[in-house]
């Protein structure tokens, strides 16, 4: 989390909103994102996406099913790569590194830059070990090391005093709440900079997602958060930016390709959107 | 368009039921149709459980009196009365050229099994060793590599062809190749070969669809944290899919110990345990001792079939329960 060690972290003060050209202020951009296309076997799912995502904020992607939210998620890490057919066109970079460059491999991308799924998803492990799972594979074998971590993890994701007394009993035990909790402690125990969250409270009643969200809240000033969510009222809750995503029927081949309408700041977004698709959507006439 | 035809109303008055939910509206036939499916189901079920329960009833039935501490650990008899010996001998010879048929040799006291149950527990376990490694990484390769590429297709295509050849041609395969054209000689080695070739393929395509059954959302979560492919196999695929590549291995296991036309060419013949308990050297199996019992009917010989046919189920039985316990230890649900 040190700036030093990032040579190549882009400080900008301000940065061009791509959609309006407005500035808006805001800290070191952490992702800059340049005409980001993904195709899935040759079709092109989303298409001409440029956002930046600021450090320490909680940055949302919301939209309609099928616009590509998760789509553009799963680039942030490289999880399109374990998909079949799946091409990334354009540039994402990553303090200033573009992550689909050459030399870039995908286990570092992923080391770096963490994930928490729509699915709660513990591994068939006690929950000690579903903790321990990143830290063993960067190669910390120690057991007062990897118990400190775990404690440490658990405790940031707020399920500590739930589960410290039954850490060598299996992770599948827990209710959906708490085994998603188990799965953000998972992500935080590798000590990412950057959490990616798919859907990661549609799979949940409404007290553990506020658990979720509140947890958000915390752990935002040690982590940037990119969150995919179908949830308006979440975004607005949470997020400090939003970007919107549609899709848009091709008049040629009747192939539906997500792109992105606007990205902004939440506060703007949901009360004075520039584009009007934006506004029907968080008004909700439509979606 | 607001009349209702007379065809409408009769539907609308057909799905109106009484409020009364004690009133029966469901017509009798369906009453009938259950009964009769039921009965079907019922009764297919004993049939199919009449041949296991008549198989294994007549085999504990003929077999118990037989199996005794002294059959399992006992020499073969090989001088049940002169003539016997004789008869016995030269048939041994059809299959065993350099046997020595030697004569008036004192009468073996307590005839029994024993070289056959080492030979079996030595052939299958070389056979297993061979088998399952090989198959669970080729299901590996197949599932978490290949997935749909030419090679993994080719070798998912060659292993669906391998599981239907008959056995014996696994037998006549080593035959051929070890025994003869590379001078090997038969051996337990020859026959576990010839059964390691038989278990392989159905390994591979078990193991595969166990490693199909693990979530997918599993392999992302551990990619996710930057595992490589191979420790997300190691660390959360195979232990998730462990109990499934047991059982399927198992059943390879269990279809080994159980077959004789790979051994028939392939493992030569021993009576002695001494001479039995070895991997280069000639030895004998249960299957094959009951083919050579039924085939070479002496007095004695009938009986002792029956008793090695019980010994042989009672292996598999104890195998697959020690593997079902080791597997459930090892894995967290």
């Amino acid at each position: 989390m040190d700036d030093e060690e990032n040579p190549v972290h882009i400080e900008a003060a301000t940065a061009a909103n791509p959609a309006t050209g407005e500035e808006v202020a805001a800290g070191p951009i952490i992702f800059d994102v340049e005409d980001l296309s993904v195709l899935y076997s040759g079709f092109r799912a989303v298409k001409d996406v440029g956002l930046q995502v600021v450090r320490n904020e909680i940055t949302a992607f919301i939209g309609p099913s099928g616009c590509g939210k998760t789509t553009v998620l799963r680039c942030f890490n490289r999880m399109n790569d374990l998909v079949e057919g799946a091409v990334v066109e354009g540039a994402l970079r990553f303090h200033g590194v573009d992550l689909y460059d050459k030399e870039v491999n995908p286990v570092e991308v992923r080391r770096r830059i963490g994930m928490v799924f729509q699915k709660p998803n513990p591994f068939p492990k006690s929950i000690f070990e579903n903790v321990a799972y990143g830290p063993k594979l960067a190669g910390i074998k120690k057991k007062a090391e990897l118990e400190e971590i775990v404690e440490k993890a658990l405790r940031g994701a707020a399920i500590w005093d739930e589960v410290k007394d039954r850490l060598h009993k299996s992770g599948l035990g827990l209710s959906g709440g708490q085994q998603q909790r188990l799965c953000i402690a998972r992500a935080l125990a590798v000590n990412p900079e950057v959490i990616l969250m798919d859907e990661p409270c549609s799979a949940l009643d409404p007290i553990a997602t506020g658990r979720i969200e509140d947890l958000m809240e915390e752990i935002k000033q040690d982590y940037t958060i990119i969150i995919v969510t179908h949830n308006m009222q979440q975004a607005a809750r949470v997020s400090d930016r939003c970007a919107f995503f549609t899709t848009e029927v091709s008049e040629v081949s009747d192939t539906r390709t997500g792109v992105l309408v606007e990205y902004d700041l939440t506060e703007k977004m949901f009360s004075n959107p520039s584009d009007v698709r934006t506004e029907n959507y968080v008004t909700g006439r439509f979606g | 368009m607001t009349a209702t035809t007379a065809a409408d109303r009769s539907v609308a008055e057909r799905l109106t039921v009484p409020s009364d939910v004690r009133v029966s509206t469901i017509k009798g036939g369906r009453f009938v149709r259950d009964r009769i499916a039921t009965i079907a189901m019922i009764a297919a079920f004993v049939a199919a459980a009449i041949p296991l329960v008549f198989v294994i009833g007549n085999v504990v039935a003929r077999g118990a009196s037989v199996v005794t501490p002294s059959f399992l650990t006992s020499d073969i008899p090989t001088t049940a009365s002169a003539s016997e010996l004789k008869g016995d001998c030269e048939l041994r010879q059809r299959y065993d050229p350099t046997a020595v048929c030697e004569e008036a040799a004192a009468p073996a006291v307590k005839p029994g099994m024993g070289p056959a149950v080492i030979g079996t527990l030595i052939t299958t376990a070389v056979a297993a060793l061979l088998a399952i490694p090989l198959g669970i990484l080729a299901a590996i390769y197949l599932h978490e590599y290949g997935k749909r590429t030419r090679l993994a297709r080719f070798i998912r295509f060659m292993s669906d062809v391998m599981t239907g050849v008959p056995s014996i041609v696994m037998g006549i395969f080593i035959y051929t190749l070890w025994v003869l054209q590379l001078g090997a000689g038969r051996s337990a080695l020859a026959a576990s070969l010839a059964l390691a070739c038989l278990m392989l393929p159905i390994v591979v395509r078990s193991s595969e669809e166990m490693l199909r059954l693990v979530p997918n959302t599993l392999r992302e979560a551990s990619a996710g944290l930057g595992a490589r492919t191979w420790k997300t196999t190691l660390r959360v695929v195979l232990p998730a899919a462990l109990p499934g590549l047991v059982s399927g291995s198992m059943l390879a296991v269990a279809r080994a110990a159980g077959e004789t036309a790979p051994v028939l060419f392939t493992i030569g013949a021993a009576t002695t345990v001494a001479r039995a308990t070895t991997l280069t050297g000639q030895s004998t199996t249960l299957s094959f001792q009951i083919y050579n019992l039924i085939t070479n009917g002496g007095k004695l010989s009938p009986q002792m079939a029956w008793g090695a046919a019980l010994t042989l189920i009672a292996i598999v039985l104890i195998l697959t329960t020690i593997a079902r316990t080791v597997s459930q230890r090892f894995t967290m649900r």
